[in-house]
């Protein structure tokens, strides 16, 4: 599964941030959620959408090799072996590293869990894989 | 305490520029659900017999419900309530968009803005902290002007809601905006905004909603997301939103036409969904967590120039386009950019515009009285009169304090023709010769609004000259619908996408813990629908069965064409309905709620007041 | 020849016996508007038909084994 995004198909629902908080962190807050979607009105009337790509680059730049990547793909923070230096976070491309107080000094990161392109109503938010079938 | 809510009453004195939060009472979970329920509760306890809608003492209040910000089909909707400038009663309006989730999780059940402050400020909440900020520099701008900045100087994530020139002018429909295109457009709720002398509020929230069991929310949702992305309204609507219902509602005669002379505009396929979508829709705009947007975003266009708009949405494509008489999508889009910006409620003004169009046709109103010819066709004529009417210019002025006062000023018979219920401007459903949609609009809580009971697909399928069921139908709609505002949610899932609306009722004991069944919800709404009628009854002398007539109009002409020309029902015929429709609600021949029934639903509080 | 035909919305508490997909059987090809007038509903009452998800107006002659979707109209906003 490849977390992919046609950002002109994006309707703002923000049902992405909301079933990512709710799966990984069984918490009704979309402030919690590993992907951001930002609203540019009245010009140029579009969204965007802010989401992980596992580019990896969090993981080249931690300093104690907390981030590591699974069978998938993914790359996931081990928190034991995170020491809350928030490089990563500001060395992210995207952006898309987040924290929050109720997770401590570790920061909040994609894990490519899916359940965000399985929901999009718009399928802004799509499997470039097609494992995982788009809504419209 | 039973979660699934914010927690709190956030009460702002402007006056004294202090605030205070309080626990919202479990008791009011039960008894009103939130949202609606909760601004009616608030509404009884806070604002008294005797206020001035535009002082101190009236009190705009906002709610948002237990459903809202949920993973379920379409949870973005706020509620908000005061006494009406426009009918000097209960008025009420409902807002999507994302802020009543923000509000939610700042922490926030129940807004409550009391006082006026001396100088004009932006209202800051986050996560619950208050604090505010000097809006002189941008007091009198545009709705969208002004989020665009308070995005730019607090950040985009914030959720910023607006009064425009309308409302700092006094015009008694003045509309709150938000998210460059969602509105509480009915009743003058941002009039009453402005005379507190906030120019927005702006709202960060990032507090877990704690909810009774998560993974059983989750596992609902998941399930509703997944039902309503499987209805044909799914792929069939939503691509096109409300004016999907344009071309049936002209074949049925029920599309106000021209200051609703008709109910059956030619050329409607120029001003239908698809046609709009060609011609106007950029973008899909949704609210949260929305599976089926109905928001499009795009640009009208009015002789070359170009106005960006979210919509626009059946009502205004109703109001703003047949009734006045225009059959051009990207004029009419136009003209709802133009309210948007200037803050006002499209419907009302549509309305009150279609009326200064058949004042000028008829000869009792000159184009020296107007300021300009006004005919119906007339796109930019409409679009002058909008500006002069939110800058308070020549009869703009007049206008601006609603159809009833500007009839009742101007006389001549102006008022035969001028279309509203208790005060309110009658919304886009052409409805004389339809009795349960009329009986709606006669007795719908707020005045001439359609959204407490949509009765047309009723009247048309069970027959218009049967008045067999169409009281005890009106009733049930009315406990319905409005039950959505209080639960905080949409109901477009169920109304157009076409999901049981009973499948709403799995979520609130997963959300809350509590147990409710379908009929325990809509007892709630009769609670609430019955709480209304006593606040406005509380309000308005001589309030009653009066108040519930039709518009002359409908009870004396029929329409010039269309498959209903000629035919209407009697006044006697009206007050039948009436009849009927007390006797069903439990309420006396003046249609006040007789004590038995308040005690029935919990409210005898409200008896006392029967004896005024 | 036979149609089916699915009434989805709140129309169905008025054509209880549409509340589940019915089988209609034809003496032959009839439009839409035949076919809506034979079980009882006046043809203008649906928002829309919908036939293979396309919309089709009211003069449209369906195949036999066709599906024909019946929107409810709604309210606006």
């Amino acid at each position: 599964m490849k977390l992919a995004l046609a950002a002109d198909r994006c309707s703002g629902c923000r049902a992405c941030e909301l079933v990512c908080a709710l799966d990984n962190w069984s918490a009704l807050n979309p402030k919690k959620a590993a992907l951001r979607v930002s609203g540019h009105f009245p010009t140029p009337g579009r969204y965007t959408v802010a989401i992980c790509d596992q580019c990896g680059t969090c993981a080249e730049v931690c300093p104690t090799n907390a981030i590591q990547q699974d069978e998938r793909g993914a790359w996931l923070i081990n928190g034991e072996d995170c020491i809350g230096c928030n490089i990563c976070v500001q060395e992210c491309p995207k952006g898309v590293m987040y924290l929050h107080d109720d997770n401590g000094m570790v920061p909040i990161k994609c894990t490519l869990c899916g359940k965000c392109l399985e929901f999009c109503p718009m399928g802004a938010l799509y499997d470039a894989d097609g494992v995982i079938p788009t809504r419209r | 305490m039973i979660p699934g809510y914010g927690g709190n009453i956030l009460r702002v004195n402007l006056t004294a520029k202090s605030s205070a939060t309080t626990p919202i009472p479990e008791s009011w979970k039960r008894e009103y659900l939130g949202g609606r329920g909760f601004i009616a509760r608030a509404f009884w306890d806070e604002i008294k017999p005797g206020t001035d809608p535009l002082g101190p003492d009236n009190k705009l209040l906002m709610a948002p419900g237990p459903y809202t910000g949920q993973f379920l089909s379409s949870s973005g909707k706020l509620h908000m309530g005061a006494l009406s400038p426009a009918t000097g009663g209960y008025g009420d309006s409902n807002m999507g968009g994302h802020v009543s989730f923000e509000l939610k999780q700042a922490g926030v059940d129940l807004l409550i803005l009391e006082g006026i402050a001396d100088t004009p400020v932006t209202v800051v909440i986050d996560d619950g902290k208050v604090t505010y900020r000097d809006a002189s520099p941008y007091w009198e701008g545009t709705t969208f002007d002004t989020e665009r900045r308070l995005k730019e100087e607090l950040g985009e994530e914030w959720q910023i809601m607006v009064i425009g020139p309308a409302a700092v002018n006094g015009v008694v429909f003045a509309c709150i905006q938000h998210d460059f295109g969602r509105q509480a457009g009915r009743t003058g709720v941002g009039t009453v905004m402005a005379s507190k002398k906030v120019k927005a509020i702006a709202v960060r929230g990032t507090k877990d909603v704690r909810l009774f069991d998560a993974k059983r929310t989750l596992a609902e949702g998941e399930k509703m997301m997944d039902q309503v992305m499987k209805q044909p309204g799914f792929t069939a609507w939503q691509p096109y939103g409300t004016p999907e219902v344009v071309p049936w509602a002209s074949s049925q005669g029920v599309m106000p036409t021209r200051n609703f002379q008709t109910g059956v505009i030619e050329g409607f396929h120029n001003l239908d969904g698809p046609t709009m979508k060609a011609k106007v829709t950029e973008i899909d705009k949704g609210c949260t967590s929305c599976a089926i947007p109905c928001g499009k975003w795009g640009k009208g266009v009015l002789n070359g120039k170009e106005k960006p708009q979210e919509g626009p949405e059946y009502e205004s494509i109703a109001l703003l386009g047949s009734n006045l008489g225009i059959t051009d999508i990207q004029q009419v889009a136009y003209l709802n950019g133009t309210c948007d910006e200037l803050g006002l409620d499209s419907i009302s003004a549509g309305n009150v515009v279609a009326w200064s169009m058949e004042c000028f046709e008829k000869g009792f109103l000159s184009a020296a009285d107007l300021g300009r010819e006004m005919r119906f066709g007339d796109a930019e004529a409409a679009a002058a009169m909008f500006h002069d009417i939110a800058y308070g210019h020549g009869f703009g002025k007049i206008l601006g304090q609603g159809v009833r006062a500007a009839a009742t000023r101007v006389g001549l018979g102006t008022e035969r023709f001028a279309m509203h219920v208790k005060g309110l401007e009658i919304s886009g459903y052409e409805a004389r010769y339809a009795p349960a949609m009329m009986l709606s609009y006669m007795t719908c809580d707020i005045g001439g609004n359609h959204s407490r009971s949509w009765a047309v697909t009723f009247d048309v399928a069970t027959g218009r000259e049967n008045f067999e069921g169409k009281a005890e139908r009106v009733i049930w709609l009315q406990h319905v619908r409005p039950l959505f505002d209080a639960l905080g949610c949409c109901r477009f899932p169920w109304v157009e996408a076409g999901l049981d609306p009973e499948s709403y009722v799995a979520f609130i004991e997963p959300i809350t813990g509590m147990q409710f069944t379908w009929d325990d919800m809509l007892k709630v709404s009769e609670r609430v629908w019955n709480l209304t009628r006593m606040i406005s009854y509380r309000h308005i002398p001589g309030f009653g069965r009066s108040f519930d007539s039709p518009p002359p109009r409908w009870v004396e002409e029929g329409h010039e064409t269309g498959p209903t020309a000629g035919k209407h029902f009697t006044p006697e015929q009206a007050q039948d309905l009436l009849d009927r429709y007390y006797k069903l609600r439990g309420w006396d021949v003046n249609g006040i709620p007789k004590a038995e029934k308040l005690q029935e639903l919990g409210l005898e509080f409200c008896v006392a007041a029967l004896c005024k | 020849m036979q149609v089916t035909l699915r009434l989805e919305g709140h129309l169905r508490e008025f054509f209880p016996a549409l509340n589940a997909p019915q089988t209609v059987v034809l003496d032959g090809p009839k439009t839409v508007a035949e076919i809506l007038e034979a079980v009882g509903m006046p043809p203008t009452l649906p928002s829309s038909v919908l036939c293979g998800r396309v919309r089709v107006p009211l003069d449209h002659v369906p195949a036999s084994g066709d599906e024909l979707v019946l929107l409810s109209p709604l309210a606006g906003g």
